[in-house]
C-alpha cells in the first residue's frame, strides 16, 4: 500500500519548522461563575475584548425564533446619554459588534487604549440596564432585517443555517442566528426582558481581551461579568427529528450565479484527543478540495474569497465540519472526488511520515488566528470549555502528536456520511419569496 | 493611505548595519511583535508595472508571478514552499511599485526569507514558472473584469495621468499577458528586483534566527520612486463594462507634505470610511448602488479616489460632489473632534497583523518616506492626525478638491454589445 505522504502527493519540505516562538502573556481570573482571559500584547496599537454568555440559540424555546439576536442588537441600540451605544463607542474610537452562536452570544469591543476603559464603561452599562422600550427594539429590528437580508446572499450561510436546523436534535440551537423577519416582528418588551433576565447570567460567562491590556484599569473587565445577573441558565430541551438516513439532501433557492454545496460532518470536541487528527484532516480536506476545483491562484485567496474549503467549528458542542464547494464547475463531482479521498484516508492503510500535513495543519491555524478579535476569540473559546489559554500551544501539541492511525480513526468515525445542503440559482420565473 | 487594500501601516524601524549577518544592501524595515505567532516576510520594489519603456503593460505582474513559481535552484518555487508550509502568500502589482509577501510561522520565517531573496536577488525564470504566471495573470485579469471599484480605478488613474507609470492599468487584459515575451520578462526580473531596489519589510515575531537570515541594509534604494504626469485640465471618458459605475479622481498632496495628506487621508475616511463615512451611509439607502472612496498616498502627487457602482450609480453622483465640495468649508469643533478619533481608530485597526503591518511599511518606504508609515516608532503618522485642525482640513480641500477626472462605465451586454 502506499504511504500516505505518496498518496497525498506531498513533498516533505526540507526546512525545520519550528512553529510558535511567541511569547503571549495569558493570565485567567475566576469571577463568581465567569472567567476573564487577558492576552497580554504590549506593542499592539489597540485592545479587543470578546464577552461570551450563555444566551444564545439553544436558550430559546421554539416560539423564540430570533429573541437571542433581537436582546443581543437592542444592547447595541441602548442609548446613553440620549446616543446608542454602538454610535458612542464609535465616537470614542471604537467599534462593537455580535454573533448569535448555537450556545452563546458573543460581543466584540474593540478601541483606542486611551479611551478603552471609558469603552468599556459604556458597555457595562448597556449590559446591566439594557433598553426594552417599543422604539429601542424597533430599532433592532430594522437593523437585524438589514443583516438578514445580507446573510441570505451568501451562499454557504444559507446552506450553514439549512444543515444546522438539522444538525442540533435537543435543542434549537439550529435556528437561523438572527431569526426571521416575521418573528422578529412579533416580539414586545416583556419577552426581551423575559429572555435577558433567564439567560444574561454570570455562570459560563468568558470575557476574553488582547492587545495593549496595561490601558485597561483593574477591574474594568471583571466589571462586565459584574453586569450580569446571578447563576447560570440552561439549554432549552426539545426533541427534533433528525433526517431519514436517505433523505440527507436540503436544497434552497436564492438570487445567486452558481451553486453551491455545503456538507456537514460531526466533529471531535476541543477536549477530545481527536482534536489535533480532525485539525490535520480538516486541513488536508481545504487543501485538497482546492487542488480538485480551487482557481488556481498563486497568492492565498482569503477564506471569504474561497469559492471551496472546509472548516472544523470545535467552539460548538456538538463540533462539526463544514465541506463547501462552489458551482464553479460541477460540484458534485469534486464533492465526490473530496468523499473519495476521505474514504481512502479511513480505509487505505496508512503508513510514513505525517510532518507535511501536521506542517500544513499548522500553518493554516495560525494563519487564521493573527487579528485581535480571532485571538480573543481563540482564548476564551479554549478556557471556555476548560482548557487553558495559550490555544496556539494546545493546537499545536495536538497537531504534532497525531499519528496515521489517529487520522484513520478519526476519517473513520466522523467522515462518514454527511448532511448535505445544495444552494442553488433562483429560477427566473420564480418568485422572489425565500 | 496605501492602495486598495488600506491597510495601515507599519512601524519602520531602520536597523543597524551591525545587526545583521554579513550579507548584502538594501532598505529593512522591521515590526518585532513577540506575541505574534506568524511572521510576515515581504519585499518591495520600485518599478512600473507596464515596464521601464512604458511598452509592455502588464509585465511587471507577470514577472513577479514567475519569479515566485519558477523553482529556486532545482528545489521548490518560492509558491510550493509557503503553500506546504500553510502560510498565506501575496503578490501585488500597482502602477509604480510591486511586493511579494508570506505569513508564516515564526519558526519558518528564516527558511522562507532565504528562499524568498534567493529566488528575487537573482530571478531565474524558467518555462513552467512562465507559464504558470501567464496563466495566473490571466486569473487575476478575469477577476478583476466584474470588479467595477477597479476597474474605475484604473480609468481614472488613466484618466488623471497623461504619462508615466500611473497611465497604465498593472493588471491589464488578460490577452495582453500571452503577448509579453520570456526574454522580456527575465530582464525585467533581473532590473527590477536587484538587491538595491529592494525594500525588505518584517513584522510579527521576529526570531534571532531570522535576524540571522536578514540581509544587511544599506539605508537607501538606487533609484527614487517613479512619478506619473498629471494632465493639467482633468478630464471626462466613458468605457463599458458588466457593471455601470462612474468615478472620480483628483490629484492631492505628495507623500512628503505629511500634514495635508494626512488631511486628505482624513476626508477620505470622515465622507467614505465603509461603516462610519458619511458618504456611505446615506448611500445605504439607494439599493444597487456601492460607493467606496480613498486617498492613495503616492510619492509625487497622491491622488482621491471615489468611485460608485451599480446600477443605481448615477443616483449617487450629486450627493458625492455635493459631500465633497462641502469639505472645502471647516467641520465645527465638535463633530471635527469626534471623526479624527474615529480616523485614528480606523488607521490603527489596519494594521494589526503581522501581513498589514509588513504591507504598510513596505508601501511607504517605496513611495520615499517609511517614517510616515502608521505605526512608526517616530509616530509621524499619529502626530499628523494631530496636527489637524478643521480650518486646516477645509484649506487642504480648497486647494486640491476642484476639478475631478470623470469616468463613467457603461454596461456591456453579455455578448460584448454597450448597453444604452
Amino acid at each position: 500500500m502506499r504511504s500516505i505522504a505518496a498518496l497525498c502527493g506531498l513533498l516533505f519540505l526540507a526546512c525545520a519548522i519550528a512553529p510558535a516562538g511567541a511569547a503571549a502573556n495569558f493570565s485567567v481570573t475566576r469571577v463568581s461563575g465567569g472567567s476573564v482571559v487577558r492576552q497580554d500584547d504590549p506593542v499592539s496599537d489597540l485592545i479587543g475584548t470578546q464577552m461570551r454568555i450563555s444566551a444564545g440559540l439553544d436558550r430559546q424555546s421554539s416560539s423564540q425564533n430570533g429573541l437571542a439576536a433581537l436582546v443581543a442588537e437592542s444592547i447595541l441600540q441602548t442609548p446613553l446619554d440620549g446616543v446608542p451605544l454602538a454610535d458612542l463607542i464609535a465616537g470614542e474610537g471604537g467599534s462593537i459588534v455580535y454573533d448569535v452562536d448555537p450556545h452563546d452570544v458573543r460581543f466584540y469591543l474593540e478601541g483606542l487604549p486611551a479611551s478603552y476603559d471609558a469603552m468599556l464603561g459604556q458597555f457595562r452599562a448597556a449590559l446591566a440596564r439594557p433598553d426594552f422600550s417599543a422604539a429601542a427594539l424597533a430599532r433592532a429590528r430594522a437593523a437585524l432585517g438589514a443583516r438578514i437580508v445580507r446573510m441570505q446572499q451568501l451562499p454557504l450561510t444559507v446552506g450553514l443555517q439549512m444543515l444546522n436546523r438539522t444538525f442540533y436534535t435537543d435543542s434549537n440551537a439550529g435556528m437561523p442566528p438572527l431569526g426571521l423577519p416575521q418573528t422578529l416582528a412579533g416580539f414586545v418588551s416583556a419577552d426581551a426582558q423575559g429572555f435577558y433576565s433567564a439567560h444574561y447570567l454570570r455562570g459560563g460567562a468568558v470575557v476574553s481581551a488582547a492587545g495593549k491590556l496595561s490601558g485597561i484599569a483593574p477591574g474594568s473587565l471583571e466589571s462586565l461579568i459584574g453586569a450580569l445577573g446571578p447563576g447560570s441558565s440552561a439549554p432549552i430541551k426539545v426533541s427534533l427529528k433528525q433526517l431519514p438516513s436517505n433523505t440527507r439532501q436540503l436544497i434552497a433557492r436564492r438570487d445567486i450565479p452558481v451553486p453551491w454545496l455545503v456538507a456537514q460532518y460531526k466533529a471531535p470536541d476541543l477536549q477530545s484527543r481527536d482534536f489535533g487528527p480532525m485539525l490535520v484532516l480538516t486541513s488536508f480536506l481545504e487543501r485538497t478540495l482546492a487542488d480538485v476545483a480551487g482557481v488556481p491562484t498563486l497568492s492565498t485567496a482569503t477564506s471569504g474569497a474561497r469559492g471551496v474549503g472546509a472548516t472544523y467549528n470545535f467552539d460548538t458542542q456538538p463540533a462539526n465540519v463544514i465541506v463547501y464547494v462552489d458551482g464553479g464547475g460541477n460540484p458534485t463531482q469534486v464533492f465526490a472526488t473530496a468523499l473519495t479521498i476521505v474514504n481512502v484516508l479511513g480505509h487505505a492503510k496508512l503508513a510514513g511520515d505525517l510532518s507535511d500535513m501536521k506542517t500544513f495543519a499548522i500553518g493554516r491555524f495560525l494563519d487564521q488566528s493573527t487579528t485581535l478579535r480571532d485571538r480573543a476569540w481563540l482564548a476564551g473559546t479554549f478556557v471556555g470549555q476548560r482548557l487553558g489559554p495559550d490555544y496556539a500551544a494546545q493546537a499545536i501539541a495536538a497537531i504534532q502528536k497525531t499519528t496515521a492511525s489517529d487520522l484513520q480513526r478519526v476519517a473513520v468515525r466522523y467522515l462518514g456520511f454527511p448532511n448535505i445542503a445544495l444552494v442553488l440559482p433562483r429560477d427566473p420565473q420564480q418568485n422572489a419569496s425565500p | 493611505m496605501m492602495l486598495r487594500a488600506v491597510r495601515g501601516a507599519a512601524a519602520v524601524l531602520c536597523l543597524t548595519a551591525a545587526f545583521f549577518a554579513p550579507a548584502r544592501a538594501q532598505l529593512v524595515t522591521a515590526h518585532e511583535d513577540p506575541a505574534a505567532a506568524t511572521t510576515a516576510v515581504e519585499l518591495w520594489y520600485r518599478a512600473p508595472s507596464a515596464g521601464y519603456d512604458l511598452k509592455s503593460p502588464g509585465i511587471a505582474r507577470v514577472a513577479l508571478a514567475a519569479t515566485v513559481a519558477s523553482k529556486i535552484a532545482g528545489g521548490s518555487s518560492l509558491s510550493e514552499m509557503v503553500n506546504r508550509l500553510g502560510g498565506s502568500l501575496s503578490i501585488q502589482v500597482f502602477p509604480d511599485i510591486s511586493m511579494v509577501g508570506a505569513n508564516v510561522p515564526a519558526g519558518s520565517a528564516p527558511a522562507v526569507l532565504r528562499a524568498m531573496t534567493a529566488a528575487f536577488f537573482n530571478p531565474v525564470i524558467t518555462d513552467a514558472g512562465m507559464k504558470i504566471a501567464v496563466q495566473d495573470s490571466g486569473v487575476a485579469a478575469a477577476s478583476q473584469l466584474y470588479d467595477s471599484a477597479q476597474t474605475l480605478q484604473d480609468a481614472l488613474f488613466a484618466e488623471l495621468f497623461s504619462e508615466g507609470p500611473a497611465h497604465y492599468a498593472p493588471v491589464p487584459a488578460t490577452a495582453q499577458f500571452a503577448k509579453i515575451a520570456p526574454a522580456d520578462v527575465q530582464a525585467f526580473a533581473s532590473r527590477a528586483f536587484r538587491r538595491s531596489n529592494a525594500i525588505l519589510s518584517i513584522a510579527g515575531n521576529v526570531s534571532d534566527a531570522l535576524k540571522a537570515a536578514e540581509p544587511q541594509p544599506a539605508g537607501a534604494l538606487d533609484a527614487p520612486p517613479f512619478d506619473s504626469t498629471p494632465v493639467v485640465t482633468p478630464g471626462e471618458t466613458s468605457a463599458s463594462a458588466p457593471v455601470p459605475g462612474m468615478g472620480f479622481a483628483w490629484t492631492g498632496p505628495r507623500i512628503a507634505d505629511t500634514r495635508a495628506a494626512t488631511a486628505m487621508d482624513f476626508i477620505a475616511d470622515y465622507l467614505f470610511d465603509p461603516d462610519s463615512g458619511t458618504v456611505i451611509r446615506a448611500a445605504r439607502s439607494q439599493r444597487d448602488a456601492f460607493a467606496g472612496g480613498q486617498f492613495v498616498t503616492l510619492h509625487d502627487p497622491g491622488v482621491l479616489l471615489v468611485t460608485l457602482s451599480g446600477g443605481s450609480a448615477a443616483a449617487l453622483q450629486q450627493p458625492v460632489l455635493d459631500a465633497v465640495s462641502a469639505m472645502a468649508q471647516p467641520l465645527d469643533a465638535a463633530t471635527f473632534a469626534k471623526a479624527r478619533k474615529v480616523f485614528l481608530y480606523h488607521i490603527l485597526s489596519q494594521i494589526q497583523t503581522p501581513m498589514q503591518r509588513a504591507d504598510d511599511a513596505g508601501w511607504y518606504a517605496a513611495e520615499g518616506n517609511a517614517q510616515y508609515a502608521p505605526g512608526d516608532p517616530s509616530d509621524t503618522y499619529v502626530n499628523a492626525i494631530n496636527s489637524l485642525d478643521p480650518q486646516f482640513v477645509a484649506q487642504v480641500a480648497r486647494t486640491y478638491l476642484q476639478r475631478p477626472a470623470v469616468v463613467r462605465l457603461i454596461q456591456s451586454s453579455p455578448g460584448g454589445s454597450t448597453a444604452t
